[in-house]
């Protein structure tokens, strides 16, 4: 007889809501774990925020200060991609284990592969021989074609399309609405704007814009 | 008590072949008389190496051009590109074979839609009332034309598209992902609409157009930026 284990939400912003939102919609039998709470550097302002949306989850204490213990588990609800990726990683270290969460709406091909700390949102698809890695964010309703490579701490925006093959390198931020060209591939730590269409390479760090997406600034 | 199943085929070995097995598995058994038995290819070796490759376990079981349907033989076609999409289900349908629709369980269709033979509806898309859909099209997730439309023989709608209303797509259109038809608009037959581009008032017959608003695409987009 082992108890559940407890899931601390690591942010209390409103993504770290709609995490919440997926947690508590996937049934209790696809778990192992049950809601316990949230962790956030602001402790204050995180029990006004919530208390102000409605949430009835307690915060714990602050994330930095926080030492894992073995009948926890953790998911990171911080939007930012570099932060989430850093703040994953120290708590990895720290022993903790991240979980990954699945809406039930979302289609997820069986042969799929999805990393610790991910999350794919309501609607979303996985196709066949996807890869997501660690630390994701799949919006509501986005998608990744067949042998399709997402890599760690990317952030795909509602609607986005990864198309078959294509590869979003480690911390890509794509809007809403972004298309990525079958094959084509998106560099590590790039931004492309909402509603863009990705046709040909995107350089890493650089931000990209429009259909054919284009890079904008300096 | 098991009754009897047909045996389904799928035309296309490729990604997307794989999308539409892993949807036709998800028809619930109830509502469907046939079992995904297996593949038809162009190139018959190299599909059998990939699926081996992939673990996939349905056989090859011939080529498009040559493959004579047994009379329990289903098919679905799962190519993508419309041209070669009616060019295969054709040859297969002209060999007496019979194709069946596939269609998710979220998707939905209205009572009043007319829906042709052959249909691929991948999960959450749909099709609304007084559209006529023609035979072989293929509807993709989260797409799909709204009322009053008329989308052609053949024509694939990919992910997150939307036909508007009242519009009309001739035969063997590609509109692409998250393209958008705008009401009352006019797609020619074959032409392609590249993914993100949003179609005003009319596209010639095999033009490709691209952008919002769409227009007539006169080059390819070459390689830059990373190459540099």
């Amino acid at each position: 007889m082992t108890s559940p284990l407890r899931l601390l939400i690591l942010g209390a912003s409103g993504f770290g809501r709609e995490v919440l939102w997926v947690a508590d919609a996937i049934p209790a039998s696809a778990r192992p774990w049950r809601m316990a709470g949230f962790l956030d550097d602001d402790v204050d302002g995180a029990r006004a925020s919530l208390a102000a949306a409605g949430v009835v989850h307690p915060v714990l204490g602050s994330i930095r200060d926080h030492v894992p213990a073995p009948d926890e588990v953790f998911f990171c609800a911080i939007g930012g991609s570099a932060t989430r990726l850093r703040v994953s990683a120290a708590l990895a270290d720290r022993g903790a284990r991240l979980v990954t969460m699945v809406h039930p709406s979302a289609q997820v091909h069986p042969d799929a592969v999805i990393g610790d700390g991910t999350i794919v949102g309501p609607l979303c698809t996985v196709g066949s021989a996807a890869r997501l890695g660690r630390a994701v964010v799949m919006n509501a309703s986005a998608g990744v074609g067949p042998d399709a490579v997402v890599e760690d701490g990317v952030f795909l925006g509602s609607r986005c399309d990864v198309m078959p093959g294509a590869i979003v390198e480690t911390g890509a931020f794509l809007g809403a609405h972004v298309t990525v060209h079958p094959r084509a591939r998106v560099g590590a730590r790039s931004i492309v704007g909402i509603g863009s269409t990705v046709v040909a390479p995107v350089a890493a760090e650089r931000t990209y814009l429009g259909v054919p997406a284009r890079a904008v600034g300096v | 008590m098991p009754r009897p199943k047909r045996r389904l085929f799928i035309i296309g070995t490729d990604g997307a072949a794989r999308e539409i097995l892993w949807t036709a598995t998800q028809v619930p058994l109830d509502d469907r008389d046939w079992e995904p038995a297996g593949f038809l290819a162009d190139d018959v070796d190299g599909a059998r190496g990939e699926l081996a490759r992939r673990g996939i376990a349905l056989p090859v079981v011939g080529a498009v051009a040559d493959y004579a349907p047994a009379s329990d033989d289903v098919f679905t076609c799962a190519i993508v590109d419309p041209r070669a999409k009616l060019e295969a289900a054709e040859i297969v349908r002209a060999r007496g074979g019979a194709f069946v629709p596939v269609i998710h369980p979220t998707a939905l269709v209205h009572e009043t839609a007319v829906v042709g033979t052959g249909v691929i509806m991948r999960h959450y898309s749909g099709i609304g009332p007084n559209t006529v859909v023609g035979d072989f099209v293929t509807i993709c997730q989260s797409a799909g034309p709204s009322h009053d439309n008329v989308v052609g023989d053949g024509c694939t709608i990919a992910p997150h598209a939307d036909v508007m209303g009242n519009a009309r797509l001739g035969r063997g259109v590609l509109l692409g992902n998250h393209g958008v038809v705008l009401p009352g608009a006019t797609v020619g037959d074959f032409a392609v609409v590249g993914a993100g581009s949003v179609v005003l008032r009319r596209v010639p017959p095999g033009a490709t157009v691209f952008g919002v608003p769409a227009r007539r695409l006169d080059f390819v987009p070459v390689r830059e930026e990373v190459a540099r």
